[in-house]
């Protein structure tokens, strides 16, 4: 299969595997300083991650990475989304969970152009609500309320 | 006999039938729900029960544990989001169907396996308790990390493309399952100063975003509804005659969930995950799993459901639960003055019996429940993704979130939905990936109790069931590399 970019993803991929394996050994292996007895089996899983990632970059590299599928077809989607759901972490970190997800489930219809967006945005907080509710009152499971809030009311 | 029929004629009261539809309702609907399973549910049931009749509340528990079991699917299958850590696997072909506009056929396929995974696991634990009991105990550490092993060894079998890539997958997963305290030493490892992973990277933050948030970014990506332009096609009933077509897939993933249920630190996760790997690799058209085979459906949820009534034996037998359910499930049958242990069935046989048909019937609770929910839920796969995205993205929040109450849980998701974006984009096989995960502490713990109690690696070949398992470990690695050398020699 032919693809319209040549991004060696494979390649890009096992390294970053690798580059999150080396930052567990560095973290644990020198700046824990983790004894011996408990660092044999780590030690043994991340040589062998990073042996079969080294392996694999080669293999993406030199095949010119068959395997993989096209990525970025649409970047501006893409970049968006992946915007918004970190907006939407840090949002429900200050500001809660009824008014990070009323305000990302409304943002999200409005740049993909849904049709009835008021109609939309009036269902999604009512929804919000509800669902905070049942959690709270009949699951006993306390969603986030917000950093802000915290400090506000405490 | 005699008891085994008085817990039938209790069991089918039109109240305690009523009880058991109640329990497997709201079981269903906890089990869709990502990040609550059955030990949730049966913990909220707990304090519900306080004065209630013991058989109504054992009932009741009883249709939540196998409703919350089944539950969790339908979320796999339609949203790619597991339900509960038990149905991540059926993710992998469940999915795709949906994909494909065939959820019907995926719905119809995990509701029939779960009920008969479940009826055959129960049967079992009403017939054989006090003889699969003894079972267990030859199980030790040794025999524990060699399953791990066994299980681990399936990674190479499982890496269709490039065995490399297959064994960074797996091991990948098994480093990150090494974050955290480690369980001989107590020795904090890995975790970067962070208070929150001292307890390791939580499982279900991690499937929720590799699997259900990473979806969600690739259906805003290409802005399209799960099923794309396809009708949704097929019914409910062709989904259940796929599983009763593939019979030997289901009997064998119910009899591996029996086996797994009954063994200690095992559990449905890894049940599942070996009897998906299983049937991947024994079938002709193993090469399509993965892309929309029923049979990547059948073979996890007949495991997962089958592990419901095994799991309950070490519990009921010894009073040792195996999994957190059956640890809630242990703390319910106390407060009804029902105590675990080798006096169990002669002192409070007839209600333990009744909670034993309630499992049995709340197999059949979960087709009855269930058949007129799915039809409406399928429709989901056709709604527009301005909907749906935000929808999924606020469901994995919520379930990565409610596990423990952190929020740096909903970091994890985030972190490995955009991780899980690209290797699946890399074609990374996400089964090695979660069979690291899954197996990772169980080998890593028994393998260093193994090396306290014998000194060095001569458990391997000393102890018989050990000995068979490492003869297995060598077959499992070794087979699936020739056959492929010889398909490719055929090629030539």
């Amino acid at each position: 299969m032919k693809h319209k970019k040549s991004i060696p993803i494979d390649a890009i991929m096992s390294a970053v595997v690798i580059l999150l394996v080396l930052a567990l050994a560095v973290d644990g292996f020198l700046r824990q300083k983790i004894p011996m007895e408990a660092a044999k089996y780590p030690l043994f899983v991340f040589v062998v991650t990073a042996a079969a990632g080294a392996i694999e970059i080669v293999r993406g590299v030199g095949t010119g990475h068959v395997d993989a599928q096209p990525v970025f077809e649409n970047r501006k989607n893409f970049l968006s989304v992946c915007g918004m759901v970190i907006g939407y972490f840090l949002a429900m970190w200050l500001l809660g969970f009824v008014i990070s997800t009323i305000a990302f489930s409304a943002l999200f219809a409005w740049r993909f152009r849904l049709q009835h967006l008021l109609a939309f945005d009036i269902a999604a907080a009512a929804v919000t609500i509800a669902l905070y509710y049942c959690f709270e009152k009949l699951l006993y499971i306390f969603l986030p309320t917000g950093l802000v809030f915290e400090m506000f009311f405490s | 006999m005699t008891e085994i029929l008085q817990g039938l004629l209790s069991a089918i009261t039109p109240v305690n039938l009523g009880f058991m539809l109640l329990g497997t309702f709201v079981g269903i609907i906890i089990g869709a729900l990502p990040g609550l399973g059955p030990t949730t549910g049966i913990a909220l049931l707990i304090p519900l029960t306080f004065g209630m009749n013991p058989a109504h509340a054992l009932l009741l528990a009883a249709g939540i544990y196998q409703g919350a079991m089944y539950g969790g699917s339908i979320t796999s299958v339609l949203l790619g989001i597991p339900g509960t850590p038990t149905n991540t696997a059926t993710c992998f072909d469940g999915y795709p169907l949906s994909q494909k506009g065939r959820s019907y056929e995926g719905l119809g396929a995990s509701l029939v396996a779960s009920a008969i995974g479940g009826f055959f696991s129960c049967v079992c634990l009403l017939l054989f308790t006090p003889i699969v009991s003894r079972v267990v105990l030859f199980f030790g550490a040794p025999e524990q990390f060699m399953l791990a092993m066994v299980g681990l060894g399936i990674i190479a079998a499982s890496s269709h493309e490039s065995l490399a890539k297959g064994i960074l997958s797996g091991f990948f997963g098994l480093a990150i399952a090494t974050i955290g305290y480690d369980a001989i030493t107590g020795y904090d490892r890995f975790t970067f100063g962070i208070d929150y992973m001292a307890d390791g990277v939580e499982f279900m933050a991690i499937v929720v975003g590799l699997f259900g948030l990473s979806q969600a970014i690739a259906l805003a990506e290409e802005a399209r509804t799960i099923a794309g332009d396809t009708k949704l096609s097929g019914s409910l009933m062709d989904g259940a005659k796929a599983v009763f077509k593939n019979w030997k897939i289901t009997l064998r993933s119910t009899v591996m969930g029996m086996f797994l249920g009954i063994t200690p630190g095992a559990g449905g996760s890894a049940a599942s995950m070996l009897a998906y790997t299983t049937a991947q690799n024994s079938e002709p058209d193993g090469d399509t799993f993965g892309e929309g085979n029923i049979k990547g459906v059948v073979a996890p949820e007949a495991a997962n459901n089958a592990t419901i009534g095994t799991a309950l034996i070490p519990t009921l037998a010894f009073g040792i639960p195996g999994s957190p359910t059956c640890a809630v499930m242990m703390g319910l049958l106390m407060i009804h003055n029902i105590l675990p242990g080798p006096q169990l069935f002669m002192e409070s046989s007839s209600t333990l019996y009744t909670f034993f048909w309630g499992l049995i019937f709340t197999c059949f609770a979960i087709v009855v429940v269930s058949l007129p929910l799915l039809k409406f839920f399928a429709k989901v796969t056709v709604v527009p993704y301005q909907i749906l995205v935000p929808a999924i993205v606020a469901l994995c929040f919520i379930g990565s979130y409610s596990i423990r109450g952190y929020l740096f849980d909903v970091f994890v998701t985030v972190f490995f939905g955009i991780l899980g974006y690209f290797l699946k984009k890399a074609r990374f096989p996400m089964v090695c990936f979660v069979l690291g995960l899954v197996l990772g502490q169980m080998a890593e713990t028994n393998l260093s109790r193994s090396l306290i109690i014998y000194g060095d690696l001569s458990f391997l070949y000393t102890r018989p069931i050990t000995l068979v398992l490492t003869i297995l470990l060598v077959a499992v690695i070794v087979l699936p590399i020739l056959k492929r050398r010889k398909t490719a020699r055929d090629a030539v």
